[in-house]
């Protein structure tokens, strides 16, 4: 992935199983974002291709790419902040759904019937992820580790079979970064795969059984936990990074 | 929907005095201030969907409501169809103008989104004024005819009321359903953040389409209503000026909220009229209410009720 004569991703590599949690880690700058944004459709990659079970993803847009089963947080947030956090989650609803502006003139049953289905799916995801406390609130009045939940809610309502996660772990206590530990744990146990890009070293190490470890675009290692605290050339990459 | 006694009590004085209006209402030229209210509460409720609640800045509303003003006067003087057969036509044209207006716009945002579609509105104008064969030009349409309603010529504005009434509410509630639905939210988070509504599924482009399509259609309905009122338009009306007015309703009354749109046209119609008495001073004042409630209002007059109460109790 080329910007310019920067090169952000070089012939970078990846794959990920159903089930399964890859840990993607790396300093900044290493092309982590620009990964994704490249798997999400949000850049298109100048080489290579980005492939979901056998369907080639590469030239789609954002929204094709989530109605196809992969979704993403954003590593800054990026709620609905004038929304609640119930309706927050009922627009992750929307790839599953279909009820459009013409349904209102010759199917309005179907309008108000796809409309409740959405709200209960919204309110099971909240309690799910114990958000029903703040369903009725507005996005941007929320602790910053309510809002990192209710992004990864969001994510969930378009029921995805992969989840790219962007540093969900940023700017959360030991408390918030334990039930995070817990939330992806569930997620794990529906079948939904994950990618996750974690600065947080203890996190990745806990719960991701598969490391791939980027720099300047370039997979410098790939492994088990065990393997990449060993790696010379993870080691080198971090240098100056301390482990938490 | 859960009303109290209090509400619907209140809610039912409020349909009575509306219906009997006319009655109340000597005065041709009041009456006339108010269904010009009326119209422009259309408009501006169109407006507001691609502005407040899809958060796109397009400014093509007054173009729009002048193809919707001038199709329906076409229809209705060359063709001699019945207003029955022209408002629709009206609102379907119109339509179709936003779709063709808002392709272009697709490929910008913010204020070169706002240039593009001034620039649309241009030239729609220009074709009003150019297009003589169509539109008569500069000279513009006259003896547009009234609509027949239950047998009766609705050729005064007291006649005409119920009819304006009628659609208005009608279309002040389609926004509120268009709102609490899957469109409407989608509407809502592209302004929020496009990027976050593309990442959920939400085809940014495709909505973009449909509000400027649902804007237009407004805005068509309320021309074609316009035309058979005043039964005579011309390029004049539907220039930037009328823009100007209608963003300073929109902005006056609260952009992004259902009842914004019914305050701004009110309280700017109302105003505009009754700031006549100060004769040469009348635009100075009337841009100054604009430019102070813009500035300490920015939020629009709806916000009035919650902010005496918030500043009463002192936060």
């Amino acid at each position: 992935m080329r910007f310019g004569g920067v090169v952000a991703l070089n012939h970078l590599s990846l794959g990920l199983n159903q089930g399964e949690i890859l840990g993607l880690i790396g300093p900044n700058g290493s092309g982590k974002s620009t990964l994704f944004n490249v798997v999400t459709g949000f850049y298109r990659a100048n080489e290579g291709k980005v492939r979901l079970e056998e369907e080639d993803l590469t030239e789609l847009y954002p929204h094709e790419i989530t109605e196809r089963g992969l979704a993403r947080t954003f590593q800054n947030l990026n709620l609905f902040n004038r929304m609640t956090v119930l309706e927050n989650v009922m627009v992750g609803m929307h790839p599953r759904t279909s009820a459009g502006l013409r349904h209102f003139f010759y199917n309005p049953a179907r309008v108000v019937r796809e409309e409740r289905w959405m709200r209960k799916g919204a309110q099971l995801i909240l309690k799910e992820l114990d958000l029903e406390e703040y369903s009725r609130e507005q996005a941007k009045n929320l602790p910053y580790g309510v809002q990192r939940r209710v992004e990864i809610a969001r994510a969930m309502a378009t029921e995805p079979k992969f989840l790219l996660l962007d540093e969900p772990a940023a700017g959360l206590n030991v408390a918030e970064t334990e039930t995070l530990q817990e939330t992806i744990g569930r997620i794990l146990e529906k079948g939904i795969a994950i990618l996750l890009v974690e600065h947080n070293m203890r996190l990745v190490m806990n719960i991701c059984r598969r490391i791939c470890v980027l720099n300047y675009g370039e997979k410098v290692a790939e492994g088990t936990p065990a393997e990449i605290n060993e790696s010379k050339a993870v080691i080198e990459a971090y240098l100056g990074k301390r482990k938490r | 929907m859960e009303l109290s006694r209090t509400r619907k009590i209140s809610y039912v004085i409020i349909g009575l005095l509306l219906v009997f209006l006319p009655t109340f209402v000597k005065s041709i030229y009041v009456m006339h201030i108010i269904n010009m209210v009326l119209i422009y509460t259309v408009i501006i409720s169109g407006m507001n969907i691609i502005m407040g609640y899809c958060g796109q800045f397009m400014l093509a509303q007054a173009a729009f409501y002048g193809i919707g003003a001038y199709t329906s006067a076409i229809l209705a003087t060359r063709l001699g169809l019945s207003f029955w057969i022209c408002l629709p036509s009206a609102v379907i044209v119109t339509c179709v103008a936003g779709l063709l207006t808002s392709l272009p716009c697709l490929k910008v945002r913010g204020h070169y989104l706002a240039i593009v579609s001034l620039g649309l509105a241009v030239v729609i104008h220009e074709a009003m004024v150019n297009l003589v064969d169509l539109t008569n030009g500069p000279g513009g349409i006259i003896r547009i005819p009234a609509p027949f309603l239950f047998g009766m010529s609705l050729d005064t504005d007291h006649r005409y009321y119920h009819l304006l009434l009628v659609l208005t509410i009608l279309s002040i509630l389609f926004v509120k359903l268009i709102l609490e639905s899957r469109v409407g939210r989608a509407f809502i988070a592209i302004r929020e953040s496009y990027t976050a509504a593309e990442a959920m599924g939400i085809n940014h482009r495709f909505y973009k389409i449909i509000g400027f399509m649902l804007s237009a259609s407004y805005a068509g309905l309320a021309g074609s209503l316009y035309a058979h009122l005043v039964k005579f338009i011309s390029p004049d009306s539907f220039g930037l000026e009328e823009l100007l007015l209608e963003i300073a309703m929109l902005l006056v009354g609260g952009i992004g909220t259902l009842a914004g749109p019914v305050l701004g046209a009110t309280v700017l119609s109302f105003g505009y009229e009754y700031l006549r008495a100060l004769k040469g001073l009348q635009m100075v004042v009337y841009g100054l209410m604009i430019l102070l409630s813009v500035i300490f209002i920015p939020q629009g007059l709806v916000t009035i009720k919650d902010r005496v109460l918030a500043f009463r109790r002192g936060s």
